[in-house]
């Protein structure tokens, strides 16, 4: 009964508008008062949940991102991107997909995905001639791609939230990564056949290094923080201010697009969005502590070991409950409540906590498609200009290659262990 | 055409924010330099005062939010209300989200006051400059919420006002 009108209490919150962090600490305040328990740690619980050194590669690799855009990194590697895959059937469609991979190396976050390159992958598309309905549905559906590849602001999180090292968990990503990305493009090869799309024109081989030469450094990224964790040199939050550093030196060196006011204005988003992620990471603390005073973890793994003690039958199980709740709340939010009670459940049952992560993190991107709550169908509908409703029906096709993919990951855990385990 | 006047672009909470986001990556920065360097010896404490920059970072960045509407929210249901009944459902909620509030700042403040005499590992300062992150940024959260909640009485009072965020 309490724990229903927790949860109850919350989702209701939250439906009518309440922010998501918000209504968690005042769900456990009010648990407090009524219960006569733990109130006068409850603000001391939060500061508690907040104080991760890991935790600070958010807002760090958030910034990488948002620098990177400032500096017009975007449209180098969208024209990259073009001169690679564009004189293929379906052309911007597979350049929407090859950017947003090349993008994923740079940024940790979907949202800057589809935010920031899907506003231009858009605009090209609709310049070319291809529908709304297409282009939105590609861009949205691309964008799945940025927290599987290393940095991911989800790995991140989930590593804090499972104790899991965040090092093996970029890993782990970057073949699932690379898989769904060549997934979509087979969806997009498909639909680009049936509907006769058009081509662009074959790059010569000296527009191809020419338009490398532009993006190369920025495509460094990734190596340099995979490289740096492994080697040993710097940890995931120390490598997470190494790229903004590089950022800014290739935005000072290189490209010089960035002018000093652009970088406070960069440096004012990027810490409102750190501070609205750490206000759920705050609240999730407090709300976490209350559910775990009513024994909700322990339920949660009684009603799942109750099922089976097989593996896959639990992943299976986990990925319907994340794909059923994640249409209706916020990923970041899903993931810091239930992963701390999941992953005891998962390495009881001999599941790797990489591999687990990996899915639950796939799970959590197709959540971010997935009508009627789908951030990434809000933002691309935003950007784009395209009505929510027509994107809603237009993403339902686009969701079949992740899900495939996520089935291969599940039925074939070497798919995510085979690189973090190859540096273990 | 609603009369509801825009809110500014940025807020001194959201550049206090952006300050203590600088302040993180001069401190990791410096951490990395003095580790793998001869000529700086490396600090025991940038570690922690990274973390209570990033808590203060947060808790200020919440008051941020709460003036620019830059929460995470799902607000389904809201946006089917019409303008009135949707200002008088959000009336509803910023009330109870500053009693709420007001008793967090006395909770938290209350904790920072025990923390006075609590020192941290490697910081020279007592835990009450760490434990008063909440209740300095409650303030600023009261104080956003009391303004929007006369915002949203105005609006309530004036037919032609829309439904503000």
């Amino acid at each position: 009964m309490t724990i229903t009108l927790l949860i109850g209490g919350w989702l209701l919150l939250v439906l009518v508008g309440m922010p998501i962090g918000i209504a968690m600490i005042v769900v456990a305040l009010g648990y407090f008062h009524v219960t006569g328990l733990g109130l006068s740690f409850a603000v001391r619980i939060m500061i508690d949940g907040l104080n991760s050194f890991p935790l600070l590669a958010v807002p760090l690799f958030i910034l990488t991102g948002t620098l990177l855009n400032s500096s017009g990194i975007s449209r180098r590697i969208f024209h990259f991107a073009n001169t690679l895959v564009g004189h293929v059937r379906g052309g911007l469609g597979h350049v929407n997909v090859l950017a947003s991979l090349f993008f994923s190396g740079m940024s940790g976050s979907a949202m800057a995905d589809s935010g920031g390159l899907g506003k231009m992958e858009i605009k090209a598309m609709r310049e070319a001639g291809y529908d709304d309905a297409f282009s939105g549905a590609v861009t949205a559906a691309s964008s799945m791609i940025g927290p599987l590849v290393p940095p991911s602001i989800t790995m991140v999180l989930y590593g804090v939230a499972a104790n899991t090292s965040i090092g093996a968990m970029f890993l782990g990503g970057i073949v699932p990564g690379f898989l769904t990305a060549a997934a979509l493009m087979v969806m997009v090869y498909i639909t680009a056949l049936r509907r006769s799309y058009p081509v662009e024109r074959r790059a010569s081989p000296g527009e191809v290094m020419r338009a490398f030469s532009r993006s190369f450094a920025a495509l460094l990224t990734p190596g340099i923080i995979i490289g740096g964790i492994f080697s040993g040199w710097f940890s995931p939050t120390e490598a997470a201010a190494i790229t903004v550093l590089y950022a800014l030196l290739l935005n000072i060196l290189i490209y010089r697009e960035l002018t000093l006011k652009q970088f406070l204005r960069d440096l004012y988003e990027t810490a409102s969005a750190s501070a609205s992620i750490g206000v759920i990471v705050a609240g999730v603390s407090v709300f976490g502590y209350v559910l775990a005073r009513e024994q909700v973890p322990q339920q949660i793994a009684q009603a799942f070991l109750g099922l089976s003690d097989d593996p896959l039958v639990f992943m299976v199980a986990v990925s319907a409950m994340l794909f059923v709740l994640g249409a209706f709340i916020e990923s970041l939010a899903l993931l810091l409540i239930l992963v701390p009670m999941l992953v005891p459940v998962a390495l009881s049952l001999g599941i790797d906590p990489v591999h687990f992560g990996i899915v639950v993190v796939m799970n959590l991107m197709i959540s971010i498609l997935t009508p009627p709550m789908g951030v990434a169908l809000f933002v691309v509908a935003k950007v784009g200009d395209i009505p929510v409703e027509r994107l809603t029906r237009a993403i339902l096709p686009w969701l079949v290659p992740p899900l495939t993919m996520l089935a291969l990951i599940i039925l074939f855990p070497g798919i995510v262990t085979f690189l973090p385990n190859l540096l273990r | 055409m609603s009369d509801i006047p825009p809110r500014a672009r940025s807020g001194p909470e959201g550049w206090i924010a952006a300050a203590l986001l600088f302040c993180i990556l001069a401190v990791i920065t410096l951490q990395i330099v003095s580790r793998n360097s001869d000529w700086i010896q490396a600090p025991v404490w940038t570690e922690e005062l990274s973390r209570w920059f990033w808590i203060w970072m947060v808790f200020v960045g919440m008051a941020e939010c709460e003036r620019a509407d830059g929460h995470l929210k799902m607000g389904l249901l809201p946006a089917r209300l019409p303008p009135k009944w949707r200002n008088l459902l959000f009336l509803f909620l910023d009330i109870l989200v500053l009693v709420v509030f007001i008793d967090l700042v006395r909770i938290g403040y209350n904790g920072a006051v025990r923390g006075l005499n609590a020192m941290p590992v490697t910081l020279p300062v007592p835990m009450a400059v760490l434990y008063a992150a909440f209740p300095v940024a409650g303030v600023l959260m009261i104080v956003r919420i009391g303004l929007r909640i006369v915002r949203r009485i105005g609006a309530l009072r004036r037919p032609s006002a829309g439904a503000l965020p």
